[in-house]
């Protein structure tokens, strides 16, 4: 083994240590809020642990840490939800969907409460379908505490037209819940 | 010249820059419609984020990804590998005897094959251990106060409850120190670290988040959810 080889392994493996030390740093900090924002994305919660731990396998399997970690595994996660939500539209021409997992908190103690609850949960939800893609994931990354650099990056914007997306996926959520709660009522 | 609503928006999320959020912070002092404006989309994100918050599930436990061994790896590994077994059969090879001659040939050059899965990472860390995130926890707290010396511009303190009786506080880069009192963590962030995750029991009674004498957080008016919370410490 030459010299020059002996030092170019040594440096991989020092750049080795320094990615796995980088991707357990990146994994600790970042899991939670990618799971979040996909839970809130997609409404299915297995999907979206399925589709967290996809994004970070591909991560580790890159083998360098991209210059916006959170933001290029936001892109992958979203190209793996679309993925996978096409592969679900061709299997439901078939199959009859089962009702999603209700969400987390307080079980309401009794029916109506209950009622009122998954009924503000579906006008929630219901708002957010009337927004374009775009506009929906910016909210939604927001709202899970991406800085608007990491949204940039996710999404394909400039960082400079992230405020005005998000104020106007906001006004038109909120529009939008607002008549999906005249109508229920 | 009045700021736009994402500007003002902008200044919400603590994304403006100083001397921007300064200027912006001056117009509101003197100009009653933009003040008004921004208020008002104070609320309206507010509301939106408790209305998103109905939608959420708890996070899973997960362990991080078991990947398969990366491409820079495998030859090394395989090789490291075929030489172990091999070396068994070396032993008992007499040197100079062709099975020696064909051991030798295979240790030089081990040809690629499929490649296989890793071992599952191990748990990260704990804080006091990781490299990249240095900590510090405080147990069974009933109610916890979590203080900032100072302001810093884009930082971020994500907070996320669950089961466990510890409260942890870790800091992702930076300088950071910290002091620990009854229900109290004081951080001394005057070299800022930029993110800080802070993981609470879910029987937290009370979490305030302070930045100097400001309180940015406080779960009596912003309960604590099934997933993450994210609190800015920008001025």
């Amino acid at each position: 083994m030459t010299l020059d080889t002996r030092r170019a392994t040594r440096g991989r493996a020092v750049d080795d240590a320094s990615f796995e030390a980088a991707f357990r740093a990146c994994y600790a900090a970042r899991f939670a809020s990618l799971f979040a924002y996909l839970d809130r994305l997609t409404g299915d919660p297995d999907l979206a642990a399925d589709v967290s731990q996809e994004a970070f396998v591909r991560l580790h399997r890159r083998g360098e840490m991209p210059d916006q970690p959170a933001g290029w595994l936001v892109a992958v996660a979203n190209n793996l939800v679309r993925d996978e939500q096409r592969r679900v539209t061709r299997q439901l021409r078939l199959l009859t969907e089962e009702p999603s997992r209700a969400p987390s908190g307080a079980p309401a103690a009794d029916p109506s409460a209950d009622l009122e609850r998954e009924e503000r949960i579906g006008a929630v939800r219901a708002a957010l379908d009337r927004l374009t893609l775009r506009d929906r994931q910016a909210l939604l990354l927001r709202h899970g505490g991406y800085s608007y650099r990491e949204i940039a990056a996710a999404l394909g914007l400039a960082e400079t037209s992230v405020g005005t997306t998000l104020v106007r996926a906001g006004h038109a959520f909120r529009a939008a819940f607002q008549e999906m709660h005249d109508a229920s009522e | 010249m009045h700021p736009s609503e994402a500007t003002l928006l902008a200044l919400i999320h603590g994304e403006l820059n100083d001397d921007a959020a300064a200027a912006v912070r001056e117009h509101l002092s003197g100009c009653g419609a933009c003040a008004g404006s921004e208020a008002a989309l104070r609320e309206s994100d507010q509301e939106i984020a408790i209305l998103l918050r109905s939608l959420d599930h708890r996070a899973p436990v997960l362990r991080p990804p078991a990947p398969a061994l990366r491409p820079r790896f495998r030859h090394t590994a395989l090789a490291a590998s075929l030489a172990l077994l091999l070396a068994g059969a070396a032993v008992a090879a007499v040197p100079g005897t062709s099975l020696n001659r064909w051991i030798r040939s295979r240790l030089d050059g081990a040809p690629p094959t499929a490649p296989r899965a890793a071992p599952p990472l191990p748990a990260p860390a704990p804080a006091s251990q990781a490299q990249a995130a240095a900590g510090v926890e405080i147990p069974t707290p009933r109610t916890l106060v979590v203080s900032f010396a100072a302001p810093e511009p884009g930082g971020m303190l994500t907070v996320s409850t669950g089961d466990r009786a510890d409260a942890a506080l870790r800091a992702y880069g930076g300088d950071v120190a910290y002091r620990v009192g009854d229900g109290r963590i004081a951080v001394d962030n005057r070299r800022p670290a930029g993110r800080y995750t802070l993981e609470v029991p879910v029987t937290l009674g009370h979490l305030e988040v302070l930045v100097g004498a400001r309180r940015v957080f406080d779960s009596a008016e912003r309960p604590l959810g099934a997933n993450p919370d994210s609190v800015s410490l920008s001025p």
